[in-house]
C-alpha cells in the first residue's frame, strides 16, 4: 500500500487522526457512507503508524518514542481494543502488529509499554475479553499472547478473578478460538515458572477445582490438551510442592485411573503421564497406596497390555518401572 | 453462543467425497444458512499425526488471510474427535485434474501464472510463504478465477503455509535448491516452485518426474536449473528461466514478475473456463472412466508408489484405523515410532517427548528423579538428555526474537507474528539448523514406512533401533545422514553410468 506513503505525518498527527476516527466508528451505522469513511481513515492512519513502528523509510528512535508517548497519553491501545470489532479485516491485523510492536519496545532492560500496561489493567482484561467475540478473538488472542510474555502482565491475569474465565472461553468457543484460549492458558501457567508455582501453591484448591472441569470436559480436544498440560505442570520442577499435594489426593488418582481407560488412545496416553507420578512417588501417602494395592492385580494386567504397540523406548521403560513398583506393593 | 457444543452438521451439509489427503478426507457440502457450496476437510484428530497445536497454528494462519487469490477459510468445528475445516469450494477443480485431458496451451498458462503471482504477492506481503506451489494446489472457480489452495482440497495440512514445518512432506519435484539444502530460504522459494509449476502446466509433469523422489533431492541442488524446452515462445522460456535461478537473490519477486511480458500480455481469467469445459467434455467422452481405472490401479499399487515413502499420514492412518473401538485398552496395530521418539522431530512436539520426565524444558536441572532413581521423589528410569540439535534450534529462535529472549515453546509463532522477517531477514525458524533434513525427512520416514510391512514385535523393535541409531549418529555427527545418502546415491549413479 505504497500510495499512502506520500506525505510523512508526525506521530501526534497519526495518533490524533486515530483518536478522531475511532469514535466515528462508534457513532455511525455499519454500512453507511460515514462508517466507510471512518474505516478508511482508521486504515490509513494504522498503516502509517505500522510502517513508522517497523522503521520503514528512515527508522528514527525519536519518532517511535514520540509515537509511543502519544499512544500512552491518549489511551490509544485501549481504544484499539474497544473498537477492534468495528474495524475491517486488514485493519484488525494492523492493530495486532502495532500493539505487539509497542509491547516489544525496549529501552535498555525496560519495556515502556509493559510498564504503561501495568498501570492500566483494563487494557489486558479487554484483550482477554476478546474471546467473547468470535470475529476478533484470534486477533486479541495474539495480543494477549504477546502480553503474557511479560511476567508482570501474566501475573496480573493469573491473580485476577477474570483468570477463571479461561475454562469458559475454552469450552464455549469454536475449535480455532478454543485452541487459542488454551494456548494462552498454557502460556499463563508455564512461562513464568516461579511466579506461577507460588500462585498455584497459594490458590491450590480453587485452581484445581477449576482445572478439573477442563479435564472432565466432554470436548475431546479440551480433555486431551488439558490433561497434557496437567502432566507438564506437575512434572515441572518449579511446581514440586504442588505436585506433592496433587499426588496425595485420592480423587485425583481415581480420575487418572478412569482416564487410563478412556475410549481415546491419546487421552489414555496423556493420563498415563500423570498416573505415573502417583505410582513413582517413593513416599506414597496411605490413601494412595491403599487404592493402588487394592487394584494391584487389575493394574498389573492392565499395564501389561497398555499401548504395547508403542515403539517408544522411554515409555516402555516407564511402564516397566510402574509395573515393578506396583508389584512391590504388599 | 455455545457454538462449541454445536455440531457442524447444524450449519453444514456434507455431500460427496471429492478427495482424500493423507490427513483425512475432503467433501463437497453446503452451508445451510446461505446455501453456498463449501469444501469440508475432515481430520480425525485421534489418528492425525500432527499435534493439535500444529493444526491449530495452521488454522490461525489461514484465518488471517483474505484474498481473491487464496481459497477462503470459513471456520473449523469439532465433532467428537473429528475436526471439520470449512473452506471455499472451487468447482473448476485443480489444475492437475484439468490437465488430465492434456497439457495447457501457453496462453492459458500465462493467465494462471499471472493470477498465481498475484496470490504470491499477497502472501509474501503478509509475510507468509506457501511452500507447496504445484498444479495440484491451484484451483479454479467456476468462472475461471485462480486460487491458491492453502491446504486441504488437494494437499495435506502439513507442508503448506506452515509457520514451521517439515517441508519434505510431499514430493520434492517443486522444491528449490535452497529448500532442499535447508540453507535458509524465503519467499523466493515460492518463485522457484512457480517456475517448476509453469513447466508442469506446459509439459504435464515437473522436471525429473520420472525419477525417484529421493534421487531428485540430490539432483535439484546439484544440477543446473531446469529450463523450459520445446515449442514455446521465447517470452515464456525467458519467464521460466527468471524463476529458476539457482541463487534466490537473482530470482525476481512476485511483484517484479508481474511486469514480465509473459504475464502482461495474458488474457482475462474467464478464458480459463475453456479448460473447465474441455475437462467436462473429456469426462463426458469417457475420460473419467479411464481415470477411475488409473486410480484403481494406482490404489492397488499403493505400496509401491514412490510417493508413499514421504506420506506420514497415510501410513499412520493405516495403522490406526479401527482402533479405539470397543476395546480401548487392548489395541494392536503398527507402531508409530517415528512420532514417539522425542528426538527425531525438530519441533520437539512429539507426544511422548513432551511428557516424559526428561522433557526438554526440565532436562537440565530438572526434577530430582530424572537424574537418578536414588533421590527422594518419584524415581524413574533415567533417560537421555535433550539433544544438542534442539539446543541449537532454540538458539536460533532467540536470535531472531526481536531482542526478547524466547522460550523454546515460541518456536512456531514467529512467521505470522512478524511478517517483516520474511522479506529482509531469513525466516526465523528452520534456517540455521544443522542439516538434519535428510534424517528427519527421508531416512526416518523411510524406515517408518517399513513398520506396516513387518509383522513381528521383534522386527519392529529392530526397525526402531535402526531409527535410533540414525538419530544418535546424526546428533553426534551433524549432517552425517546427508553425507551417507550422498555416498549411496553417487554410487548408484556410477553403476548406471557404467551400463
Amino acid at each position: 500500500m505504497n500510495f499512502f506513503k506520500t506525505k510523512p505525518r508526525t506521530p501526534p498527527d497519526l495518533v490524533k487522526g486515530l483518536r478522531d476516527a475511532l469514535p466515528r466508528l462508534e457513532n455511525t451505522v455499519p454500512g453507511s457512507e460515514q462508517r466507510r469513511k471512518a474505516n478508511e481513515d482508521v486504515a490509513k492512519n494504522l498503516q502509517q503508524m505500522k510502517s513508522m513502528l517497523n522503521g520503514d523509510g528512515e527508522p528514527t528512535p525519536e519518532l517511535i518514542a514520540q509515537l509511543s508517548q502519544e499512544a500512552y497519553s491518549t489511551d490509544l491501545m485501549h481504544h484499539f481494543l474497544l473498537n477492534l470489532h468495528r474495524l475491517d479485516f486488514e485493519s484488525r491485523k494492523d492493530v495486532v502488529q502495532i500493539f505487539n510492536s509497542l509491547l516489544r519496545r525496549q529501552i535498555g532492560s525496560r519495556f515502556p509499554t509493559v510498564e504503561y500496561l501495568n498501570g492500566k489493567p483494563d487494557i489486558l482484561f479487554t484483550a482477554f475479553k476478546g474471546y467473547e467475540n468470535e470475529d476478533i478473538a484470534l486477533n486479541t488472542g495474539m495480543i494477549l499472547k504477546e502480553m503474557l510474555r511479560h511476567e508482570s502482565l501474566a501475573k496480573l491475569l493469573l491473580h485476577s478473578e477474570q483468570f477463571y474465565m479461561y475454562p469458559h472461553y475454552i469450552e464455549t468457543t469454536t475449535f480455532g478460538i478454543s485452541c487459542d484460549a488454551y494456548n494462552n492458558l498454557k502460556e499463563t501457567l508455564t512461562r513464568h515458572k516461579p511466579m506461577v508455582a507460588d500462585y498455584l501453591d497459594k490458590n491450590y484448591d480453587r485452581f484445581f477445582a477449576s482445572y478439573t472441569q477442563l479435564i472432565m470436559s466432554s470436548n475431546y480436544v479440551t480433555k486431551r490438551q488439558s490433561l497434557k498440560l496437567l502432566g507438564e505442570i506437575l512434572l515441572d520442577r518449579a511446581n514440586f510442592s504442588v505436585m506433592t499435594r496433587y499426588i496425595a489426593n485420592e480423587g485425583n488418582l481415581k480420575m487418572m485411573m478412569n482416564l487410563l481407560r478412556d475410549k481415546s488412545k491419546n487421552i489414555q496416553f496423556e493420563a498415563f503421564h500423570v498416573f505415573k507420578v502417583f505410582v513413582a512417588n517413593p513416599k506414597k501417602p496411605p490413601q494412595i497406596e491403599t487404592i493402588l494395592r487394592r487394584n494391584k492385580e487389575k493394574l498389573l494386567a492392565f499395564l501389561q497390555n497398555f499401548h504395547n504397540d508403542k515403539e517408544d523406548e522411554q515409555f516402555t521403560d516407564e511402564k516397566q518401572f510402574l509395573i515393578a513398583q506396583i508389584q512391590q506393593l504388599k | 453462543m455455545d457454538s462449541h457444543h454445536s455440531d457442524p452438521e447444524e450449519f453444514y451439509v456434507k455431500q460427496d467425497r471429492i478427495g482424500k489427503g493423507s490427513f483425512g478426507e475432503v467433501y463437497k457440502g453446503y452451508d445451510k444458512r446461505t446455501q453456498k457450496t463449501v469444501a469440508i476437510k475432515i481430520i480425525d484428530l485421534e489418528s492425525a499425526e500432527d499435534e493439535i497445536e500444529d493444526i491449530q497454528q495452521e488454522i490461525q494462519i489461514l484465518s488471517q488471510l483474505d484474498s481473491l487469490y487464496v481459497t477462503k477459510y470459513h471456520g473449523s468445528f469439532l465433532k467428537g474427535s473429528h475436526l471439520w475445516i470449512v473452506m471455499e469450494y472451487c468447482s473448476g477443480g485443480s489444475c492437475s485434474d484439468l490437465m488430465k485431458p492434456g497439457v495447457f496451451r501457453e496462453e492459458y498458462i500465462a493467465i494462471i501464472v499471472r493470477e498465481l503471482l498475484r496470490g504470491l504477492e499477497y502472501l509474501h506481503s503478509e509475510g507468509k510463504l506457501h511452500r507447496d506451489i504445484k498444479a495440484a494446489n491451484i484451483l479454479l472457480s467456476a468462472n475461471g478465477d485462480v486460487k491458491l489452495a492453502d491446504f486441504g482440497v488437494s494437499g495435506q495440512l502439513s507442508g503448506t503455509l506452515s509457520a514451521k514445518k517439515n517441508t519434505f512432506v510431499g514430493t520434492p519435484y517443486w522444491m528449490s535448491p535452497e529448500v532442499i539444502k535447508q540453507s535458509g530460504y524465503d519467499h523466493k522459494a515460492d518463485i522457484w516452485s512457480l517456475g517448476i509449476t509453469a513447466i508442469e502446466l506446459a509439459k504435464g509433469e515437473p522436471p525429473y518426474a520420472e525419477l525417484h523422489p529421493m534421487k531428485v533431492l540430490f539432483l535439484i541442488p546439484k544440477n543446473a536449473p531446469p529450463t523450459l524446452e520445446g515449442p514455446f515462445s521465447k517470452t515464456f522460456k525467458d519467464f521460466v528461466s527468471y524463476c529458476l535461478q539457482r541463487d534466490p537473490k537473482d530470482r525476481p519477486t512476485a511483484k517484479d514478475l508481474l511486469k514480465h511480458k509473459f504475464v502482461r500480455m495474458a488474457k482475462k481469467t474467464n478464458y480459463l473456463t475453456e479448460l473447465i469445459e474441455r475437462h467436462e467434455r473429456w469426462r463426458a467422452e469417457g475420460g473419467e472412466r479411464a481415470e477411475e481405472e488409473d486410480r484403481r490401479v494406482a490404489e492397488e499399487e499403493n505400496s509401491t508408489d514412490p510417493e508413499d515413502l514421504w506420506d506420514f499420514g497415510t501410513v499412520r492412518h493405516a495403522g490406526t484405523v479401527g482402533r479405539a473401538k470397543q476395546n480401548p485398552v487392548q489395541v494392536s496395530g503398527p507402531p508409530l515410532t517415528w512420532e514417539n521418539n522425542g528426538s527425531i522431530r525438530s519441533d520437539g512436539s512429539s507426544a511422548s517427548g513432551r511428557h516424559s520426565f526428561n522433557h526438554k524444558q526440565r532436562s537440565q536441572a530438572s526434577y530430582p528423579n530424572s537424574v537418578a532413581a536414588k533421590t527422594d521423589l518419584p524415581p524413574l528410569p533415567p533417560s537421555n538428555p535433550a539433544t544438542p540439535r534442539k539446543q541449537d534450534f532454540q538458539g536460533t529462535v532467540r536470535q531472531t526474537g526481536n531482542g526478547l529472549s524466547r522460550e523454546p515453546s515460541d518456536e512456531y509463532d514467529d512467521d505470522y507474528e512478524e511478517p517483516e522477517d520474511v522479506h529482509d531477514a531469513p525466516p526465523p525458524s528452520d534456517d540455521d539448523l544443522p542439516d538434519t533434513t535428510m534424517l528427519d525427512s527421508v531416512v526416518l520416514p523411510a524406515i517408518a514406512s517399513l513398520f506396516p510391512r513387518v509383522s513381528t514385535q521383534e522386527a519392529r523393535v529392530a526397525l526402531s533401533a535402526l531409527q535410533r541409531a540414525f538419530t544418535d549418529a546424526e546428533r553426534i555427527i551433524p549432517g552425517v545422514t546427508l553425507e551417507l545418502i550422498n555416498e549411496i546415491v553417487d554410487s548408484v549413479e556410477h553403476v548406471e553410468e557404467e551400463h
